[in-house]
């Protein structure tokens, strides 16, 4: 799933995944960035960032985390980071998937009864100029979609109903 | 010489003038204010001296105390740096009669020249353009209207004493007159304790150029060069450079021998400078002398090799100058930027806080003057400069590459800053060829919004490090560690030469506190980079990480993956 990331008070939806000791982060329209930990320290993260076909540039990240408040200098500024929209969908049921921000559905890519797996997109939300994927936390079977494409939905209503995959 | 010099100021100034004293085996004075009492610039001076509470009024701005100061601990000598007291005539006479000598020109030359409508009448004496304006500082609007009248709009209204673009009012049609003149005088009786201003003819798109000079007590006076000031923000210069990209030969030499000419006729004796500016035609014109040494002074230092504070106290103890005209060559360009604790994005309002992580930016050619560390809180009482990040390279271009290196290099956490804007200017198209005026930042960054892509690069990095930290979600690590799997030779090295050898705990970590002063990263500017642009033709050899490893010998699990999927 894609969490939302509060960065300078503008959430962005990272499309960010794991690919063994890698990331991908993808990007509608924007083509993907591959992730490298090159190294961490206490109050510091070096990133290898490429795209695709272009040689990986080291980027240094510095982070002071504060009374649970995080800024991270990226190249000239301190961004304020915080994550209380993604907390929320983590917290949310495996079995109910809900928005985590007032969002537009964009795209509905399942329909009752489909088998999905963990981190699967299972909707494409947009919300302030961004696109975000809705994903399940753990893999299961679709019993109910509730919504349709273009339907404008908040944090709370379950919008994909599962059950879990035994 | 000097046996022992007092240096009244604070910050980076302070810090700048102390180093010079030591190197030149001068015991070192500083003052303080409560708030400063445990600045860096108290902790290098070989003594320190309380000056009063906080508010400049009371400490770095009040003449008596600074002045019992000096005679308690037996200055012989007093540099006053930039700011406060360094244009103030009555210090300069005071310690003049105390017995000590002022490191800056004589109190009468200060006098003349501190009142701009003087500075005005000396220039245009001596044959050197100025601008239409009034020649002495009108008392009533209607005088400002007949002159706004005849000189024609834009005009500008300034303070007729001080300086830091304090004051200053841009009116562009009469209507607006009336509120320009009350808050140009209202502004100028807090800032300066003088609310006598003037008019002058506003240039639109102008250069602002200046001379420095250096002139001894034997009749020697030199001129060192331009250098160009014209990103302002708010009337106040944030990155200057040397030389001037836009001078020809011979106006570099016409300016050179102008300001000559008119420090002549005043006088003049010790570092000085003189501004002008220049207008789109290429025709100059006389704007005011700053009697005392220059935050900016840094890059000519660079390009012509002269310790300018070395020259400065060399005048004060009566030394001859020892360089001649011919010998002055610049070599290279310089550039130089003022960081501030400002928020660029919120018009410049400042950032006062404690800053809580410090990485200043280092390596070849590359001179950072601050007085800053972590723990420090910025005052609210005074300026937010945080420093000076100056550079030298070979050519503008290759200096201008070094600047953006320096400024990705430099962290600083717990305050905002200017760096971000600062990579934008230097790193701007318009600026890369040279082509910038007064009005830059209005025209081409206002307002200004940062780079989405980086945000996005933030956002991806704190969920990264949160990964990293969180056990269970692949294998845990504690937080020092370096990247085994993923890491060259060369940072896993310097990982290991910085860690504590046991490390921090997987999962939660420390309270965070910083080590400063490491070495950082830098690259080419973001065109140069380019992310988001089209592969260049054959980019699809182009090396990964994996080929990073590869050159140390290495090869990797993961970047066979990366480049598979590519």
């Amino acid at each position: 799933m894609s969490p939302t990331v509060r960065v300078d008070g503008k959430d962005h939806a990272l499309d960010l995944t794991k690919e063994g000791d890698r990331f991908v982060l993808r990007r509608p329209g924007r083509g993907a960035l591959h992730i490298a930990v090159a190294a961490t320290d206490q109050n510091r993260l070096q990133l290898w960032v490429s795209s695709e076909g272009r040689a990986p540039r080291l980027f240094d990240f510095h982070l002071v985390s504060e009374d649970g408040a995080t800024q991270i200098w990226c190249r000239g500024r301190a961004r304020h980071i915080s994550h209380a929209t993604a907390a929320a969908t983590s917290k949310g049921s495996e079995r109910e998937l809900t928005p985590p921000l007032p969002a537009t559905v964009v795209q509905v890519l399942v329909a009752p009864g489909d088998h999905v797996t963990e981190g699967q997109p299972v909707l494409v939300l947009t919300a302030m100029k961004n696109e975000m994927t809705l994903a399940p936390a753990a893999d299961g079977i679709v019993q109910a979609v509730n919504v349709r494409e273009g339907e404008r939905v908040s944090p709370g209503q379950v919008l994909v109903e599962m059950t879990p995959n035994d | 010489m000097f046996n022992r010099v007092l240096v009244a100021n604070r910050g980076e100034v302070a810090v700048r003038v102390l180093r010079t004293l030591r190197e030149m085996g001068i015991s070192s004075v500083a003052v303080y204010s409560d708030a400063d009492r445990d600045a860096p610039h108290v902790r290098m001076a070989d003594s320190a001296y309380r000056l009063g509470p906080s508010p400049p009024r009371e400490s770095y701005l009040n003449v008596a105390r600074v002045l019992a100061a000096a005679r308690e601990s037996g200055a012989d000598a007093v540099h006053p740096g930039y700011g406060f007291l360094a244009e103030n005539h009555h210090f300069a006479r005071a310690l003049l009669e105390a017995g000590i000598t002022f490191i800056g020109p004589p109190a009468a030359v200060i006098e003349r020249l501190r009142r701009k409508t003087t500075a005005r009448e000396i220039f245009a004496q001596s044959g050197v353009p100025i601008l239409p304006g009034t020649l002495d500082s009108p008392t009533s609007l209607a005088e400002f209207a007949s002159a706004a009248e005849r000189i024609g709009y834009p005009v500008i209204i300034k303070p007729a004493v001080g300086g830091g673009g304090k004051g200053l009012q841009v009116v562009s049609s009469p209507a607006q007159l009336a509120a320009g003149v009350q808050a140009c005088a209202r502004e100028a009786q807090s800032a300066f304790g003088e609310s006598a201003i003037y008019l002058e003819k506003y240039l639109e798109h102008a250069r602002h150029l200046e001379i420095q000079v250096l002139a001894d007590r034997h009749g020697e006076m030199l001129q060192l060069f331009e250098r160009e000031c014209s990103i302002q923000r708010r009337h106040q210069k944030i990155v200057e450079e040397t030389p001037s990209p836009a001078l020809t030969p011979t106006q570099r030499a016409e300016l050179g021998a102008a300001a000559l000419r008119a420090m002549s006729a005043a006088g003049y004796v010790n570092a000085g400078t003189v501004e002008f500016l220049l207008d789109e035609r290429g025709r100059f014109y006389f704007l005011e002398v700053n009697s005392r040494l220059q935050m900016e002074h840094a890059i000519t230092e660079l390009t012509l090799g002269v310790d300018l504070v070395r020259k400065q106290i060399e005048i004060a103890a009566g030394r001859p100058l020892g360089l001649t005209q011919d010998s002055l060559a610049p070599r290279g360009h310089a550039i130089e930027c003022r960081l501030y604790a400002e928020t660029p994005a919120r018009s410049f309002l400042p950032s006062p806080g404690t800053i809580t992580h410090f990485a200043p930016a280092e390596g070849p050619f590359v001179r950072f003057e601050h007085a800053l560390r972590v723990g420090a809180h910025l005052p609210r009482d005074y300026d937010p400069i945080l420093g000076k990040l100056v550079v030298w390279a070979e050519n503008r271009p290759a200096a201008i590459a070094r600047m953006i290196r320096a400024l990705e290099e430099n962290v600083l956490l717990g305050v905002e800053t200017s760096t971000e804007l600062l990579i934008a200017i230097v790193g701007h198209d318009r600026f890369r060829a040279g082509a910038v005026h007064t009005q830059f930042i209005e025209d081409e960054l206002t307002p200004f919004r940062s780079d989405e892509l980086y945000s996005e690069l933030a956002g991806a990095a704190y969920l990264v490090a949160r990964g990293l930290e969180r056990p269970g979600s692949g294998a845990p690590r504690a937080s020092l560690e370096p990247h085994a799997s993923a890491v060259p030779p060369s940072v896993a090295r310097r990982e290991s030469r910085q860690s504590s050898p046991r490390g921090g705990p997987p999962g939660k970590k420390p309270p965070r506190r910083c080590a400063g002063g490491e070495e950082s990263a830098g690259r080419p500017a973001p065109s140069a980079w380019g992310l988001d642009a089209t592969p260049k033709p054959g980019a699809g050899v182009s090396p990964g990480p994996w080929q990073t490893l590869a050159r140390f010998g290495r090869t990797h699990k993961s970047g066979k993956r990366l480049r598979r999927s590519q």
